[in-house]
């Protein structure tokens, strides 16, 4: 297969895009990529500070890599859970990707802040998976805000969002389909968070780090398996493998066509959030769930 | 031909195939599923393979 920019040998295809690329190519079409959802949804600019989520593994480093190189205000923000057997490794991954690349990382220790997951997961009965991303975003938005960080930019892929968005769909969830796209902007005591890679697959991010160079962790989270999302992404790469670009396209139809119609929805029926009264973090209820989880684990 | 498995480390023989695409279709996965790395290059699944080469399968879902 020969690239199809320049006719040199390809080292990766991709039928989504009917081309192949060599590694210089590649690296070209992957920042071509992250500059048009930048461009097209208007995610921010060189004026911007902007706080990425490290988790560690290959989409986020491969974001924090991208947005570097494209001379873009950057600092990674990763959150040590306090899990064993993965985390770290994922902190010790960041750690190094950082010094590396003389990013700014900072690191925030759940075991410190009193909300370890292993702990957490002891005293509940249902996955924790959705505790765990309620308090990451929790950190992740509050340490944004309190060091004057304009954006909050996350690694979530194309695979990501179209296995949400089949899963929001599988559910018409409308209060969800309403707030799904590569942008959240800054309101209610939010800080705006984009998704930069939305027109990437897991694939793609995975080709780049190889060929950049990235050393991403592997380990996988202990209680994510059988996580319905995993699931969905298999089903898409059947589907993708049997019609090219068709994540993309399915993705891509929700945000021109689709998502307007329900975030209007949301407008009319939505609560607007109000601060914690012990925290002051926006939410629907008085106390904030992170504030209920941590009285959950002070009660014993 | 030796096939390493990351991220597990898992070693696999494999024989009887001739492309980058047999060998994923024997192992069960579609081309955008890995990485095929053969001394540290990148192959495209077009790409011929040897009995004595040896091959890294890089899965690339993220699980969590």
């Amino acid at each position: 297969m020969k690239c199809t920019r320049c006719k040199e040998t390809a080292i990766v295809s991709l039928p989504s895009h009917n081309a192949g690329f060599c590694s210089p190519c590649f690296l070209l079409f992957f920042q071509r990529q992250v500059q048009k959802a930048i461009k097209d949804k208007r995610l921010f600019t060189f004026a911007d500070r902007i706080i990425i989520a490290l988790s560690g593994g290959k989409d986020s480093l491969a974001l924090a890599w991208q947005l570097q190189k494209l001379g873009y205000d950057i600092a990674g923000l990763h959150i040590d859970l306090a899990i064993p057997q993965s985390s770290p490794i994922a902190r010790d991954h960041a750690e190094r990707f950082c010094t590396f690349n003389n990013i700014k990382l900072f690191i925030l220790e759940l075991d410190k802040l009193g909300l370890p997951i292993p702990e957490i997961n002891k005293k509940i009965k249902r996955p924790v998976c959705s505790i765990c991303g309620k308090i990451k975003r929790y950190y992740f938005n509050k340490f944004a805000l309190d060091n004057n960080f304009t954006v909050l930019a996350t690694g979530h892929n194309l695979d990501d969002e179209v296995a949400r968005l089949f899963s929001n769909v599988f559910r018409w969830d409308e209060a969800y389909l309403g707030d799904q796209g590569p942008l959240l902007p800054d309101e209610n005591g939010f800080v705006r968070k984009v998704k930069p890679l939305y027109r990437l697959s897991e694939f793609e991010t995975a080709n780049l780090c190889f060929i950049a160079g990235i050393d991403y962790g592997f380990s996988p989270c202990p209680y994510s398996k059988g996580a319905s999302f995993t699931f969905y992404k298999t089903l898409f790469d059947e589907l993708e493998h049997k019609q090219p670009g068709s994540k993309l396209s399915f993705y891509k139809g929700f945000l021109n066509r689709g998502q307007k119609a329900f975030s209007g929805l949301n407008m009319n029926r939505g609560v607007k959030p109000s601060p914690c009264v012990k925290c002051g973090y926006p939410t629907s209820k008085e106390t904030c769930g992170v504030c209920r989880i941590r009285q959950m684990m002070e009660n014993g | 031909m030796q096939i390493i498995i990351q991220p597990e480390n898992r070693t696999k023989n494999i024989s009887n195939v001739s492309t980058v695409m047999g060998l994923l279709n024997k192992l069960g996965l579609k081309a955008s599923q890995a990485l095929v790395i053969r001394e540290n290059q990148l192959l495209t699944p077009d790409r011929r393979i040897y009995q004595d080469d040896h091959i890294i399968v890089r899965l690339v879902a993220s699980r969590g």
